[in-house]
């Protein structure tokens, strides 16, 4: 059974990105998944992390994107596949990298000179030129069409 | 308290067991103890002592254990003591014990070291089953409280101490506690406590903060009003300059040789002004797209590890697989199969229907799975379309704002050519108009930083109104508190009061039967009272109204200080066989142990004390040496005296056979019951 609400560390860079007239996320949750995201694409996993924010779960269970990314995370974190179906796990881990990934982007972001969608559009930028991404698409594309086929493999096979 | 009988085991030098029953019969209350000097007389009294309080005060205290009982042990071995009497409190039978198990270290050790100790206390109940105590320490407190060991089991060597100079804190004591009055004295202390506690929740939360609190937001409030006024101030400067900058505008577009520059120059403004806006329109699609999907290059490299595990999945055959777990526990409810066959547990069909959940699949696990699969291309495509999106729109931002440079370019050389006309109402209409531009566009920053300010200033009073209703809500507590702490200090002053007039009357009551008491044993013109300071003094009467102290003997303040237990001890079991009811103090039933009460005595005392003693209370115990045991004692005594006890003591020093000391309680006269 999914807790209907966590607690998330919700530093500064939530008030500067996803607060306000000129907010550049549109909500805490997107910036917590992309928060998330940088913190597991940097390693960065903070174990005590402050619950200062507290956030529905169905905000992202019933996302289906944003379904797909936490799910990842967590299974990319624990390997553990029952993780793709877990809330529990996927807040946990949810939680931890994105309180990595928010003090990164406080720090690389919001703390830097100029304006912050400037720096958030550099950040972006700087992390393209770490990531081989290519041919990914191609393996992905590949394995939807796979995996999406409704029959078992033998019987499609034969 | 009315004693039953006493039992000893291997305490001090009381080998072995040893028992006496202590004299219950009206008219015989007293139970008699000869023993010479160092047979156990006093062991005796402290075997009270060890039994209720736990300890004792005979030399070498450490010691309890018989030394005979140790040296037959040997080295490791070990000896039990205790001390077990019987007795009736309120109307319910008691029987309590202490005991204790002790280890001899070494042929040299005596004292030993202690294995386990218990104290037990059992009662009958009303139906008349044995039951059990849980607190026997306390139990035992509550019956003989310890503050009145020594009115209850004294020395006759020492109670003298009552009379004399620090006595009064024993006396009152006393008084308090055999009268009933601690539960006042109890309850006064506790108000007092309760009030302090109070006081102190006042002094918490009670201060001068939200005054200090109301000045801060007043001056806030008084801030933000003068800001608002140059906030309107500044805007009404800007409006009149506008309608300024205007009219010259206006006039710069009348005039011939500036109409047309002046056309363009508002032309290309609006311009501007509608690039600035999409640009701003650019700015927030970036970050629209970066909301939406700027954490899909992050997050991409575990996307692609899951899709690779459910890829093996699927190859394997798991998803989607087959059967369905919820399909199979179906069936092994249902117990039928799919071929129709009865499925009984622990037979081999059903085993076998059981062993396919093990290759069926979880149909949660596989819903996700799809979702996952459904969204992998979509997402592999995001990755790099985000930054083809975000380049994309960049590059329409940089060509807006190069054509706003463009159009800025060129309305400053508007400017210019104006400003160079050979006319001169051009030249200084064009002057004006810069000047007033550049006046609206200081009263725009003066306007943003005084809004600025505003907002600052209401942020500060948002929290001071905060803090100034967690505050009051802290001075309702105070109010309560302090409201408490008043009646708490009424209460007890209504009790200190109450107390007061109780522990006189008490006094009053006490000191009358003390004096009688005392008078009657005593044959000098002498007068013990009890002052208000719960002085025990003994006065002399010089006059028809005048006394004065008088110095005393040994054996007269021996004297005053048994009369003094023995009012206690009559008044509680008047107070006890009373009708009437009483609020505080019912009284109770106290026995007398006296451990040679007539040591300092003349014979005339002794014979006095012999006489009034065994009338003051329920029972007399009392333990004398033979020469103590005089003919003006047994004269008054043998008549009362129920059971009659002597202590036998064996000497190594005068017997061969006796290696180590030891003393047998030998009964005389049984005649107590």
């Amino acid at each position: 059974m999914a807790p209907a609400t966590f607690h998330y560390e919700q530093n500064e860079a939530f008030e500067e990105l996803a607060s306000g007239e000129n907010a550049i996320f549109g909500s805490n949750t997107r910036l917590l998944v992309f928060a998330a995201s940088v913190g597991f694409a940097r390693d960065h996993m903070v174990e005590n992390y402050e619950e200062s924010g507290e956030m529905r779960w169905n905000y992202i269970g019933q996302d289906q994107r944003l379904a797909v990314i936490s799910g990842a995370l967590a299974y990319s974190h624990t390997k553990d596949e029952e993780s793709i179906v877990d809330p529990d796990v996927q807040i946990d881990v949810l939680t931890k990298y994105g309180a990595g990934g928010a003090r990164i982007i406080k720090r690389e972001v919001v703390d830097e000179p100029g304006d912050n969608l400037d720096n958030l559009v550099t950040f972006l930028e700087d992390h393209r030129d770490t990531e081989d991404a290519s041919g990914r698409v191609g393996v992905l594309e590949q394995i939807e069409k796979e995996v999406s086929s409704l029959s078992p493999p033998d019987s499609s096979e034969s | 308290m009315e004693l039953d009988r006493l039992e000893l085991r291997n305490f001090r030098q009381f080998y072995g067991e040893q028992s006496l029953d202590f004299s219950q019969h009206a008219n015989k209350n007293v139970t008699v103890i000869h023993g010479s000097n160092g047979s156990g007389k006093t062991t005796i009294l402290n075997a009270f002592l060890w039994l209720f309080y736990g300890d004792v005060t005979l030399p070498k205290p450490d010691q309890i254990v018989s030394e005979r009982a140790m040296a037959e042990v040997g080295a490791s071995g070990t000896v039990d003591v205790e001390v077990h009497l019987s007795f009736t409190h309120d109307g319910v039978d008691y029987t309590a014990s202490r005991s204790k198990t002790v280890r001899r270290n070494r042929s040299s050790d005596f004292t030993g070291t202690e294995v386990n100790g218990d104290l037990h206390l059992e009662f009958i109940d009303e139906a008349g089953n044995r039951k059990v105590r849980g607190n026997a320490n306390d139990a035992l407190r509550q019956i003989m409280p310890e503050r009145l060991r020594e009115i209850f089991f004294f020395d006759g060597e020492t109670i003298d101490e009552l009379s004399a100079i620090g006595g009064q804190e024993k006396i009152q004591t006393a008084i308090q506690n055999i009268m009933g009055l601690t539960i006042l004295e109890r309850g006064k202390r506790h108000l007092e406590a309760v009030r302090k506690r109070f006081e102190e929740e006042v002094s918490k939360h009670g201060s001068d903060e939200l005054s200090e609190l109301y000045e801060e937001r007043n001056d806030l409030e008084d801030q933000k009003a003068s800001l608002t006024e140059e906030l309107s101030d500044t805007r009404d400067s800007k409006e009149k300059t506008q309608d300024e900058l205007e009219n010259v505008e206006r006039r710069l577009s009348e005039l011939e040789d500036s109409r047309d520059l002046q056309q363009e120059r508002e032309r290309l403004e609006e311009e501007v002004e509608d690039l600035s806006e999409e640009s701003k329109a650019i700015n927030r699609e970036i970050a629209d797209r970066i909301s939406k999907a700027g954490y899909v290059p992050f997050a991409a490299p575990a996307v692609e590890e899951t899709a690779k595990m459910l890829r093996e999945k699927r190859e394997k055959g798991e998803i989607p697989s087959e059967i369905k777990t919820q399909f199979v526990d179906d069936l092994l409810e249902m117990r039928e199969c799919i071929c129709g066959r009865e499925l009984v547990p622990e037979t081999e069909p059903y085993q076998n229907v059981e062993q396919w959940r093990e290759a069926a699949g979880s149909s949660e696990l596989e819903e996700a799975a799809m979702n996952i699969a459904s969204r992998l291309t979509e997402i592999g495509e995001e990755e790099e379309q985000v930054y083809d999106d975000i380049n994309e729109l960049l590059q329409q931002r940089t060509q807006v704002a190069d054509d706003i440079q463009q159009k800025e370019e060129r309305i400053s050389e508007i400017s210019s050519l104006l400003e160079d006309t050979d006319t001169e109402d051009i030249n200084r209409l064009e002057s004006r108009r810069k000047e007033l531009d550049q006046q609206v566009s200081d009263y725009d920053q003066q306007i943003g930083t005084v809004r600025g300010r505003i907002e600052d200033v209401e942020e500060e009073l948002e929290e001071i109104k905060d803090q100034i209703d967690e505050v009051q809500e802290q001075n309702k507590k105070a109010d309560i508190a302090r409201k408490r702490a008043q009646m708490a200090e009424y209460m007890r002053d209504r009790i200190d009061e109450l107390f007061q007039k109780y522990q006189d009357e008490v006094r009053k009551s006490v000191n009358e039967r003390v004096n009688n008491i005392f008078r009657d044993i005593i044959a000098k013109d002498y007068y013990a009272e009890i002052d208000d300071d719960y002085s025990l003094r003994i006065l002399k009467d010089i006059g028809s109204e005048e006394t004065i102290p008088v110095a005393k003997s040994t054996g007269e303040r021996q004297v005053a200080s048994l009369s003094f237990i023995a009012s206690l001890v009559s008044l509680a079991r008047e107070r006890y066989h009373s009708d009437e009811e009483s609020i505080y103090f019912s009284g109770g039933i106290y026995p007398m142990i006296m451990d040679s009460p007539f040591g300092y005595l003349d014979p005339e005392y002794q014979k006095r004390v012999s006489s009034v003693l065994p009338e003051m209370a329920e029972q007399v115990v009392v333990l004398v040496t033979q020469s103590q045991w005089t003919s003006e004692v047994a004269g008054e005594m043998d008549a009362v005296a129920g059971d009659r006890y002597h202590l036998e003591y064996h000497d190594p020093s005068e017997e061969s056979s006796v290696e180590y000391e030891y003393t047998e309680i030998v009964a005389e006269n049984r005649g107590g019951r």
